[in-house]
């Protein structure tokens, strides 16, 4: 006996249409979507924008030129009230002063209301050892030591009359992920509870990062006593510590 | 009867479906795969390839990178300026290799063999992954001296360059990761399992008697370091060789900075040994005869020489000359012969 398709019951029809359907369908796990929000940093020294031309006096006096300044922003997590997280994925990011597009990251998180934004300072440490990377992680962008494997969290330089480096240059390239040498930096904006950032409505958040608490932090660090640091450990750690104090959070523009 | 072929029926249109969808989202480029064999009686390699896998056209492309100059400044200086592969892929008969503008590098080249074995890379043990080892030498000033940028703008720039990067990777946009595997593959298969030793352990040949007791000479004073069957424990360790006054190489303590890594330097592979002179990280001695000696009259004494040479071999001449005639049964002929590793 054959079965012609007109004569196949209803149900083959449905149940076709719906494996057609989910086939191709992304996998969209979340129920509620993602959307994309707009994070922007502002670079400031002591409130000010920062400015390659003029001299920044710090804490103790010495006086200093920035020429070149940017460090990687990752891991990115929003946070609402009762803790539920939407992380970014594949959330890697180098922001730098010399490109202004870099500092207007657009990020796609879950849709939600959030009082809480997290991010990283630096790359993990999984990101140091697992061979090549790409995108913001490639190490055509300068970031990465060629010849103690791992990424530069955050690059600072420019020239100081204090400085008894080379042409009075002083040179920060502050990194290390080992044990002992941790320069990554968790960093915790809390949002106030009147201004919550709202995926698919917030136009921007802003977040200021003060420069000069690169020097005066949570440590004093003087250009003339330590002009270079370039590798993992020991005085670069204080900078870590300075440099997780560098941000705050400048404004949640809702509509 | 009707239902079963509705079932089946549906389940064979079900399973259609999601294939032709897997097969668009994947586009994966005709490639043909390529097996790392592991030889036997070896520890399983890194797991350097699961995110890279091994496939014949990054093996050729990888080939074609490690022989082209335009990876250097001047296009002088391929990474095979330095790592001759009749030399075992190390520098024949230099002290320090050279590089752009008639500068010498720090350290003697080692030789490039089993290298997806490797836990770490360099003298210093400083690089923790194959695929970025090329990085090192391609921007270092007294090597290849170039920026990345500047290599992946010539091969783009290149006629041959953007087929073979989208038959290995199924994509003609170049970037530095794509090359890195692409030489990560190529170096990685490069293994040397087939010297006289070797054979000797399979059971396909056997030791002549100054062989056999220079074999036995090896395992009790050399083996505990140069461990088999890599011939290396991947250790860093001070062999007692003082600090040349010029170099003033710390070794692994530039990258720990531990006091206590001052002078250590990884322990080098004996694979090959005799066609990788000279030896030490700064190809100190000529000759294996001259390590030999070393271990037997001058190690030096500091606070990190290794315990298990401060006290010197106690070895006679003829334990020397039967120690030699171990390590020439160590040389891979058919590694340096191999076709599938040279120039085309």
């Amino acid at each position: 006996m054959r079965t012609r398709f007109w004569k196949l019951p209803w149900y083959f029809f449905i149940v076709g249409t719906m494996i057609f359907l989910s086939s191709c369908q992304k996998d969209s796990s979340d129920e509620t979507g993602t959307s994309s929000l707009k994070v922007t940093f502002r670079i400031l020294n002591n409130g000010e924008p920062l400015n390659t031309s003029e001299t920044y006096l710090n804490f103790s006096g010495e006086q200093y030129r920035v020429d070149v300044f940017k460090f990687y922003v990752s891991n990115v997590k929003l946070r609402t009230s009762d803790n539920r997280v939407s992380e970014e994925k594949e959330s890697y990011h180098l922001v730098d002063l010399a490109n202004a597009e870099s500092r207007e990251l657009t990020l796609t998180m879950n849709n939600g209301s959030y009082q809480q934004l997290e991010f990283t300072l630096g790359v993990d440490s999984l990101r140091n050892v697992s061979g090549a990377q790409t995108g913001a992680l490639d190490p055509m962008l300068g970031m990465f030591w060629t010849w103690n494997s791992g990424y530069i969290f955050a690059k600072l330089e420019g020239q100081s009359p204090q400085s008894t480096a080379l042409q009075q240059n002083f040179t920060y390239h502050i990194g290390g992920f080992r044990n002992g040498e941790n320069a990554l930096r968790k960093i915790l904006l809390n949002i106030p509870a009147d201004k919550p950032i709202q995926l698919g409505k917030t136009d921007m958040v802003v977040i200021d990062v003060d420069l000069a608490r690169w020097f005066d932090g949570a440590h004093k660090i003087s250009i003339a006593t330590a002009p270079s640091l370039m590798t993992p450990g020991g005085q670069s750690l204080l900078i870590a510590d300075n440099y997780a104090t560098m941000f705050t959070l400048a404004n949640v523009i809702n509509p | 009867m009707r239902k079963i072929l509705v079932i089946l029926l549906t389940g064979v249109v079900a399973v259609g479906l999601m294939e032709a969808c897997r097969k668009a989202d994947e586009s994966a480029p005709d490639t043909q795969s390529l097996t790392l064999n592991v030889p036997q009686g070896w520890p399983q390699p890194e797991n350097i390839f699961s995110s890279n896998p091994l496939t014949q056209q990054g093996f050729d492309l990888g080939k074609k990178l490690f022989y082209d100059g335009r990876l250097s400044k001047d296009g002088n200086f391929p990474c095979a300026s330095c790592h001759q592969q009749f030399a075992g892929f190390a520098t024949f008969d230099h002290t320090l290799s050279h590089g752009f503008n008639n500068q010498f590098t720090t350290r003697n080249a080692p030789g490039l063999f089993n290298l997806a074995w490797y836990k770490e890379f360099h003298w210093d043990g400083g690089i923790n992954h194959l695929e970025v080892q090329p990085l090192a030498p391609i921007t270092a000033p007294n090597e290849m001296a170039e920026t990345v940028e500047n290599v992946i703008a010539k091969l783009k720039a290149d006629a041959t360059y953007p087929k073979m990067f989208k038959a290995a990777f199924g994509t003609e946009q170049i970037n530095s990761q794509l090359m890195l595997r692409a030489l990560s593959q190529f170096m990685g298969m490069m293994v040397s399992s087939n010297s006289k030793y070797d054979k000797v352990m399979r059971g396909q040949s056997s030791f002549t008697e100054g062989e056999m007791r220079g074999y036995k000479i090896f395992q009790a004073n050399c083996a505990s370091c140069h461990k088999e069957p890599l011939f290396t424990d991947q250790s860093y360790r001070n062999t007692g060789l003082p600090m040349d006054p010029f170099l003033k190489d710390a070794g692994r303590m530039r990258i720990t900075r531990l006091s206590g890594d001052s002078l250590k330097f990884k322990v080098p592979s004996l694979r090959n040994v005799m066609v990788t002179a000279p030896y030490a990280h700064d190809g100190r001695f000529f000759s294996v005869g001259a390590v030999i000696d070393h271990y037997r009259f001058n190690v030096v004494n500091g606070p990190t020489t290794d315990p298990l040479v401060k006290n010197k071999f106690n070895l006679d001449i003829f334990a020397k000359n039967d120690l030699i005639i171990f390590m020439r049964t160590l040389t891979d002929s058919s590694f340096m012969a191999d076709k599938r590793f040279s120039q085309e």
